[in-house]
């Protein structure tokens, strides 16, 4: 695959967490959801949880930002010019890599404290570790450039 | 590496129409999917939590096992199935339910009957926080642990082993602690805390809480469930006054 392809998967796979990220969050203000627990109720235990706010603001506000952050980086990491520029792939390691780690953290809390595992947030986590994946290639790049 | 990418993040001709059209479609099905609700309503039949899997297979559905409170002669009986580690369930007893039985249970001449129905979802903790309610009905205490139950659940329903915590819930209410911890150690309650899941999933219960009016399914999809609950209850007694006493059909599945 090509390094163009490479940013352009992240691009993906950051616009289908984007979208995923967006449900959690609308959930999480009271715009989708009824009344209920049903089989989903993991998610409602997470998304019920003190953890499930990070500084004051829903964990999956922070989650649609980081992912508007990756679609927008790497979108332009495709772009003719501005792709080459050196920023981009300092910006796409960086972001990958607080992602992963704010994802593990995520993990464990929902694994070892919470005790209750959302699909939800399994499914963002798959994405974020696939958009990690898809980032070697920039680390590689920066190391080679010192 | 990165000169190459910059080669080829440079070059003029590119071969990658897959990307639009893969794009264009994430956007299409993500759209979908937001304007659906994520697929809500999609989510198959609940988990039950192992203890009461032991018990679930042998029991039998039974209404006799539900906890009421209000007159035996109150001429609208309200069934409340619930599951005590379910945060949506802590919300309606907080308020919605809190109100109603203060207006409408607990007054003089109380127009209806409340009965509570455990349906276990799967939360791990919920079997022990509803034999905790159950040993203190036995001393004639369940609605007071049921709802501090309920109103500390955040206390409780994410430990390990909330033992402690339920105990001093069940405590604060004024438990005689020998005899309540008798009944847990035994798990007393838990073929009524079965016969009463079964009795939920005879009724097509499937989340909690599910609320039923004289036998009707109330939908608590969308609505402020306080009013709502409180509209139906005047309709009922509405209809039940100009002598058409038949319920009207459900509104819509659990």
């Amino acid at each position: 695959m090509s390094a163009l392809n490479w940013r352009r998967g992240i691009a993906l796979l950051a616009l289908a967490g984007l979208f995923l990220s967006t449900y959690l969050f609308l959930y999480a203000l009271g715009y989708y959801g009824e009344l209920a627990c049903g089989a989903g109720g993991s998610c409602d235990l997470v998304q019920g949880s003190r953890w499930a706010r990070f500084l004051g603001f829903p964990v999956a506000g922070w989650g649609v930002g980081w992912y508007v952050a990756v679609f927008g980086v790497s979108m332009l990491g495709t772009r003719d010019g501005i792709g080459a520029a050196g920023w981009i792939p300092r910006v796409l390691a960086l972001l990958a890599l607080g992602g992963l780690a704010f994802t593990i953290y995520l993990t464990a809390l929902e694994l070892w404290v919470i005790h209750a595992i959302c699909r939800w947030c399994v499914g963002s986590a798959v994405i974020t570790l696939g958009i990690f994946l898809l980032t070697l290639p920039e680390f590689r790049a920066l190391r080679r450039s010192g | 590496m990165a000169r190459k990418m910059a080669q080829q993040t440079s070059a003029p001709a590119r071969k990658n129409r897959w990307f639009p059209i893969a794009l264009v479609a994430i956007v299409a099905v993500g759209g979908y999917w937001l304007f659906v609700g994520g697929g809500q309503g999609d989510s198959g039949p609940p988990a039950t939590h192992p203890d009461l899997l032991e018990v679930l297979a042998e029991a039998e559905a039974d209404p006799s096992v539900g906890v009421a409170i209000g007159p035996e002669s109150a001429p609208i009986t309200i069934e409340e199935f619930y599951d005590p580690s379910c945060p949506h369930c802590a919300t309606f007893a907080g308020f919605a339910g809190k109100l109603l039985r203060q207006n409408y249970v607990e007054t003089a001449n109380a127009p209806v009957r409340w009965v509570s129905y455990d349906y276990m979802v799967g939360f791990p903790n919920s079997v022990a926080a509803s034999l905790a309610a159950r040993c203190a009905g036995e001393q004639g205490l369940y609605w007071p642990v049921h709802d501090l139950i309920l109103s500390r659940q955040t206390r409780w329903y994410q430990l390990a082993d909330p033992g402690d915590a339920i105990a001093e819930i069940a405590g604060q209410a004024g438990v005689d602690a020998d005899a309540w911890n008798a009944c847990m150690r035994e798990r007393r309650p838990l073929q009524d805390i079965a016969r009463s899941h079964q009795f939920g999933v005879s009724r097509g219960v499937n989340s909690t809480p599910t609320i039923f009016v004289d036998g009707v399914l109330v939908n608590l999809g969308g609505v402020e469930p306080y009013a709502h609950i409180e509209g139906l209850i005047q309709a009922r007694l509405e209809a039940l006054a100009s002598g058409s006493d038949a319920p009207e059909s459900g509104e819509g599945a659990p």
